[in-house]
């Protein structure tokens, strides 16, 4: 084998150089993320179901998931739904907390994913994460999580959860024209706005997620920035 | 699945890593049948980690005192232990009688491609401050040797509450409020000791790794005298982080600002005042409090 | 299949996930992976090291959802030899001239919702039905033993044989429903079902005619326009200007493929909502309508009152009144009836001193005469404007009432026949050809016909029964009048035990008879009920073609997917084979004339032989479709692009063409229910006014004596993770959405109530336990408890489930609607417990954290 030649104190100083380096985040050619329109959504969780089907999840673990929120006093109330799974953050938290090098984020679209294969099941990265993407997956005693469905995404097509929105209020896309409102998308209608961060979410700043909503009004966050 | 395969399996997991992180080299190493170095190389200190460590378990009658619980998971999930006020109250013990398993629970040996646990670290694993087998992160942060030495973590530091219903504040009329979407905890709780090295707040070159050596690697250097009223907080031993940070220099503070940084951003920590602080306030310190938060503060030390 | 088999075919199915795959194959990949191994880093590949199935490595075979909802979309079947590894659906490469991604206006794709994603869940469950097993054990106690077809099959031709000759041609009680429906071929139903053609030609058979959906708008629309065929298609919400919602929730019930889909559409061009409801349901978020609550079972009144403004507005369209109504108003009733009652002076009070303005009408129905009033102006001038009067509010005491209030409404408006407008009512638009099997003189008969809710006071009363009490339908084969003497009951698609009102009442009747046969290819609630149950092979694993239900234009074919799993036969086998066993070759070869006997052991030609007629002769020849049979097997699905939106008489009022009534008109005063003299000789045993009325209810918030010992109205709409008890065992949907009852903030804090807390529901006719849900999203004095929950008795008969028909009474309106929504109770903390589903997992996150359990 190759590495046989690696001279072994080269590799230990190696070692030491890189000791006290943080890792590199991986700069995608271009990022895909998804945008959700948690006010047209009527939360009927069929993405939650198609992707609980297509990942062969049992209950418990959920890769997705529909969020109800609802607020004001009776009669005058009103209710949203806000939808995230993995949302494949530019600098994830997931990845550097990894003993086993089991995440990765790929060049060609950002797309964040586990190798379940290598997971010994420690779930810091299901602790890291500000999204609650990571899924401890008990009967394995492994950490699994959405993938986007990259084998749809390599076979031309999109995520399961995507093509299973009866709304069509769930789409993906470079998440750069997605946020400048370029992207084509029912998921927007043309008078529609998209924010990065919606009420309750974790600020955004910590991973720089890739995914952007339209907001209720109710939802709003008004955008204070790094914190 | 025989021992060669396995080897295989560490060639492949190099590779990933060679992408990820460019920390390919040391697992070359050890695909190549030496031992690897982080996890041979064990310290004194390290075997002290190994030795069994009392888990913060309650004795049987504490456990009595605490919350009845029922054998209803439906009522279980909305006990009242899980909301506010009663979380502020509850002990490690009241939290461990049903979730004994955090503890108890432990990471696989193996994955289930065959990769051991004890041949793989993460680049933050090789710090000096590390030590020990693989863990679960709850078991780290509320058994491993390092964290009792320096903290005083307990299940509430991070848990305030979940809402059953769903994951998020504001899905009934009752609900909790202030929760995290999809979190258990705050992550902003995990961004003190988790966050970016901001070395630009220090008006250092660069980070730490690169400055590091122009300082002898030894924060105390210039923090001897700056910011002296440090990890006054009831979830930190502040004694003893001074004694580790005098003793390892710039590694052990290093572990919790920037050695760990899951996040792009820095923690904004409180602003306290210290002896000979200045009177201006630097830009990036303008918006922050002078004092931590009402749950972190040490008893009797604030109103 | 030998059990082990199949419990190796069910473990690898509901495990072939990513990481499964590997524990078997994980060594031979690797070695493959590693193989490429240089020192070069190169980019990081999904599943590199997983055998991971990917789709395009898969068999695809189109299909379709098959239970019982209000639509029906594409399933597409991934699979790997005989297991089905994963479902998606409609992409929009399937129909012809399709390709990814196509979803057009016309051609929208079919996508399925979560029950319908759900399915693989409930194909390999815990519950399905494998073999035919017959009781040992007390009717409800649960315990089968394991028999062979041949047995099973013997002795329940032995009893039908015996039953009949000991009681008559009325002592089997046909309770097919619609859980297996919606295939052209194999279908369960009342009228145009297998197992009705089979104990009617069999000549032993009563059957149940009201439909407890929806039997009081059923009488409307058959009333007033004369047909249940005043609904347009889904695509013509997209053109309304205002959509009321009265009591609907197509967010939760979706009635076509893509309604709430075209209503998003409305609302981007600009179209207002307005919902009228005690929840603001999340089609009231999703679409941002203005919500009304109001009180249960009093949308007659509050209708009345917008009648009344309209009127005293003069904002009604005349010249639409004088033109297609008949007794709208004096000028407008017919020569032979001008003595009668019309509608409007009625809603200015002439007849009883009482003007239904909209201050009357806000006394009863709690919302306010402003409200009322704006809406009644909102509706009045907006053109088009859809009042959409949904079912819900129809299956209530005289709820027929409300949905002839509401064709009044839409009618006096002008609403009705254009586009962006809208009649329903029931709403059963595009015509399907819907029957490829054999249909013939022996599909519907029945020597007497019952209201459906009425079987167990009838056996349990019997012989002293009126036959106003049970809704004797007229005409029966045995004689007019002839009470039917029920001694067995048949169940096909049918989880009814569970579903029908006053759950307690059936327990005490099924006892007193000698045979309960199910088919189901689940094990139910009800079947733990039966004497037999025959294991029936789900749509996956026979041959058929998916209708769309009342709304879309489209068909799918429905191929056997798989291998039936288990011993599990199809509704058609059985009865044939049943047939068979009764009459010989005769009745056998009458029953199904395209078959043999083999055909319960060989299926697949008969069944395809059918179909392929149905689709020649039928769908070719009838509704101008030039594709073959066998492109459309290929394709899996044929989506018809019509000539003009279809839009309910719109040819009524364009054309002239007149309403298929007996008037030719929109029927506000009906002349045939004018014309009844004996009302105890109509079906519908009681009177019922030939104008819309408001009619108090037999139990309403407005009871003064009633509500105090029962001070909530409970209703019990459609939950949207079932498909009413179809799907309560899949633990993937129970995740999504838990049983739990409903409560207003305000109401619950009086009672200390909070989320989460276990609470009973109850009143005289019964118990349940179940979770509460503390919302402001709910009017005050109002429960909500959805139906369907598997019911699961504790030793006392409480349920702890959360079953409404515990509480719900079994006396239908007088026109046959099912009273689901007319129910008082009483709600407060309990220390009994609730079973959330049979296995008892509850699924929620957190679980992960309590693995002990």
């Amino acid at each position: 084998m190759a590495n046989e030649t690696l001279d072994k104190a080269k590799v230990k100083e190696a070692v030491q150089r890189r000791k006290k380096e943080t890792y590199t985040p991986v700069i995608p050619v271009q990022q895909f993320g998804f945008v959700h329109n948690n006010v047209d959504c009527i939360g009927c969780r069929a993405c939650e179901i198609a992707c609980k089907d297509k990942n062969g999840l049992a209950p418990g673990p959920r890769f997705r998931r529909v969020m109800y929120v609802e607020g004001g006093t009776y009669p005058d109330v009103y209710a949203y739904k806000v939808n995230m799974s993995c949302n494949h953050c530019a600098e994830p938290a997931c990845l550097p907390t990894c003993p086993t090098g089991a995440i990765f984020k790929r060049v060609k679209d950002g797309i964040v994913d586990i190798d379940s294969s290598l997971c010994i099941g420690c779930r810091r990265c299901e602790a890291a994460c500000p999204f609650g993407a990571p899924q401890f997956i008990p009967d394995q005693n492994i950490v699994s999580k959405c993938n986007m469905c990259v084998d749809e995404i390599d076979a031309g097509r999109k995520p399961y959860c995507v093509q299973a929105c009866m709304m069509r209020v769930l789409d993906i896309g470079p998440i750069d024209q997605l946020r400048a409102g370029t992207y084509p998308t029912k998921a927007v209608a043309p008078h529609e706005k998209v924010v990065r961060q919606v009420k309750s979410m974790a600020n955004p700043e910590l991973t720089n997620p890739s995914i952007v909503f339209v907001p209720h009004s109710k939802g709003i966050v008004e955008d204070k920035g790094a914190k | 699945m025989n021992a060669n395969t396995d080897k295989w399996w560490v060639g492949v997991v190099a590779i990933i890593l060679a992408l990820v992180g460019g920390f390919s080299v040391h697992f070359m190493s050890d695909s190549n049948g030496a031992p690897a170095p982080a996890a041979s190389n064990t310290s004194p200190k390290a075997q002290e980690a190994a030795a069994p460590s009392t888990p913060p378990t309650a004795p049987a009658t504490q456990v009595a005192a605490a919350t009845l619980v029922t054998n209803d998971y439906g009522r279980a999930r909305y006990d009242p232990i899980h909301f506010k006020p009663a979380i502020d109250k509850a002990t490690d013990a009241d939290c461990l009688k049903c979730h004994q398993e955090v503890l108890d629970s432990k990471t696989r040996d193996a994955s289930p491609a065959g990769l051991k646990k004890t041949d793989t670290l993460a680049w933050y694993q090789t710090l000096d401050t590390y030590a020990g087998e693989q863990m679960t992160f709850h078991q780290r942060h509320l058994t491993a040797p390092f964290i009792k030495k320096v903290a005083t973590m307990s299940c509430t530091t991070c848990h305030q509450g979940n809402n059953p219903r769903d994951e998020v504040s504001g899905t009934s009329a009752d609900s909790p409020t202030d929760l995290t979407m999809r979190k258990m905890v705050d992550p902003n709780l995990c961004l003190r000791c988790h966050g970016q090295f901001p070395y630009q707040n220090m008006g250092l070159p660069g980070p730490w790794h690169e400055s590091g050596a122009a300082f002898q690697n030894n924060c105390l250097l210039c923090h001897v005298s700056i910011r002296t009223n440090r990890h006054k907080v009831n979830y930190l031993n502040a004694a003893a982080i001074e004694q580790e940070a005098t003793a390892n220099g710039g590694d052990s503070c290093y572990g919790c600002h920037g050695g760990r940084a899951w996040y792009r951003t820095s923690f904004p920590y409180p602003r306290h005042a210290w002896p000979g602080a200045g009177a201006t306030v630097p830009d990036w310190a303008k918006d922050r409090p002078t004092e931590s938060d009402l749950r972190f503060l040490i008893e009797g030390s604030k109103p | 299949m030998s059990g082990q088999d199949w419990q190796d075919k069910l473990k690898s199915a509901l495990k072939m996930d990513r990481r499964s795959f590997l524990k078997t194959t994980a060594v031979g990949s690797a070695a493959i992976a590693a193989g490429g191994l240089t020192l070069k880093p190169k980019e990081a590949q999904a599943f590199a090291y997983e055998p991971y199935p990917r789709d395009n490595d898969l068999t695809t075979v189109v299909t379709s959802c098959a239970h019982n909802c209000g639509s029906r979309h594409m399933l597409v079947a991934h699979k790997k030899g005989d297991v089905i590894v994963r479902l998606s659906t409609d992409d929009g490469r399937y129909q012809k001239g399709g390709e990814f991604g196509k979803d057009t206006f016309e051609e929208p794709q079919l996508r399925a919702c979560l029950r319908g994603r759900s399915y693989r869940s409930r194909l390999y469950s815990q519950e399905r039905l494998l073999y035919p097993m017959v009781r040992t054990g007390a009717r409800g106690e649960g315990k089968f033993k394991r028999a062979s077809w041949d047995a099973a099959l013997d002795h329940v031709a032995g009893k039908m044989e015996e039953l009949k000759s000991k009681y008559g041609p009325t002592a089997l009680l046909d309770q097919s429903y619609a859980g297996a429906s919606y295939g052209v071929l194999h279908k369960s139903d009342q009228i145009e079902g297998l197992l009705g053609r089979f104990l009617g030609m069999y000549g032993c058979r009563t059957s149940s005619w009201s439909v407890p959906s929806y039997e009081g708008t059923k009488f409307s629309s058959r009333i007033t326009f004369g047909t249940i065929e005043d609904g347009n298609e889904d695509d013509t919400f997209a053109h309304a200007k205002l959509i009321i919602m009265w009591g609907w929730n197509p967010a939760y019930t979706f009635h076509g493929g893509n309604t709430f889909y075209y209503m998003r559409m409305a609302k981007q061009q600009g179209c207002k909502f307005v919902l009228v409801d005690p929840q603001y349901t999340d089609s009231a978020s999703a679409y941002d309508a203005w919500w009304i609550p109001i009180r249960p079972n009093t949308d007659a009144a509050m209708m009345a009152g917008m009648v009344h403004h309209i009127f005293a507005n003069n904002w009604q369209d005349q010249n639409f009144i004088n033109k297609f109504t008949q007794g709208m108003d004096a000028g407008t009733m017919p020569d032979w009836a001008k003595d009668k009652e019309n509608f409007r002076d009625y809603i200015f009070g002439k007849y009883d001193n009482t003007p239904k303005t909209p201050e009357w009408a806000a006394e009863i129905c709690g919302v306010s005469a402003d409200d009322i009033k704006k809406l009644a102006q909102l509706y009045a001038t907006t053109k088009p404007a859809a009042l959409k009067a949904s079912w819900a509010p129809g299956r209530n005491a005289y709820g027929e009432q409300y949905n002839r209030m509401a064709a009044a409404l839409q009618a006096m408006t002008g609403n009705i026949g254009i586009l962006g407008g809208c009649a329903e009512g029931i709403g059963k638009a595009w015509h399907a050809e819907g029957v490829a099997y054999p249909y013939d003189e022996f599909a519907n008969v029945f020597y007497e016909s019952i209201k459906s809710d009425r079987w167990a006071h009838c056996v349990l009363n019997y012989p002293n029964v009126k036959r106003e009490d049970i809704g004797l339908w007229p005409g029966g084969k045995a004689g007019d009048g002839v009470i039917p003497d029920i001694r067995g009951i048949f169940w096909q698609g049918s989880d009814w035990f569970n579903q029908l009102t006053n759950i307690n009442k059936e327990i005490k009747a099924i006892n007193k008879l000698d045979l309960v046969v199910c088919n189901d290819s689940t094990i139910t609630p009800s079947g733990l009920y039966a004497d037999v149950l025959l294991p029936v092979a789900t749509h996956f694993e026979r041959h058929d073609v998916a209708l769309p239900w009342y709304k879309g234009h489209y068909y799918i074919h429905r191929p056997k997917v798989i291998e039936p799993l288990g011993e599990s036969k199809t509704d058609f086998q059985i009865y044939t084979e049943l047939a068979y066993r009764l009459g010989g070759e005769q009745f056998g070869k009458r029953y199904n004339p395209k078959a043999n006997r083999d055909y319960f052991q060989h299926d697949d030609a008969v069944d395809n032989a059918y179909l392929q007629e149905w689709w020649e002769h039928k769908v070719m020849a009838h509704q101008h479709v030039e594709m073959s049979w066998e492109e459309f097997q290929k394709r899996g699905v044929y989506k018809f692009k019509l000539d003009r939106p279809h839009v309910a008489f719109q040819d009524n009022v364009e054309k002239g063409v007149p309403w298929p009534t007996a008037s030719g008109k929109i029927e506000i005063f009906s002349g045939q229910l004018a014309q009844y003299d004996d009302w105890t000789k109509t079906a519908y045993g009681h009177e019922i006014p030939a104008i819309p009325k408001w009619i108090v209810p037999w139990e309403y918030l407005g009871d003064k004596e009633k509500t105090v010992k029962h001070p909530f109205h409970l209703i019990s709409p459609h939950p949207r993770h079932r498909t009413h008890s179809i799907f309560n065992n899949v633990g993937w949907l129970r995740e999504t959405y838990s049983q739990e009852v409903t409560i207003n903030a305000s109401d619950a804090k009086k009672l200390g109530i909070k989320t989460g807390d276990t609470v009973e529901v109850f009143n005289d006719r019964g118990k349940v336990v179940v979770p509460a849900y503390v919302t402001e999203r709910c009017m005050p004095g109002v429960l909500v408890l959805h139906e369907g929950a598997w019911l699961d008795l504790d030793e006392n008969g409480i349920d702890r489930s959360g079953n409404p028909d515990m509480l719900t009474l079994d006396e239908p309106s007088p026109a046959g609607s099912f009273a689901y929504n007319t129910v008082l109770a009483n709600v407060q903390k309990t220390d009994l417990a609730h079973k959330p589903g049979w296995d008892q997992l509850s699924t929620a996150r957190s679980h992960v954290f309590r693995r002990d359990l």
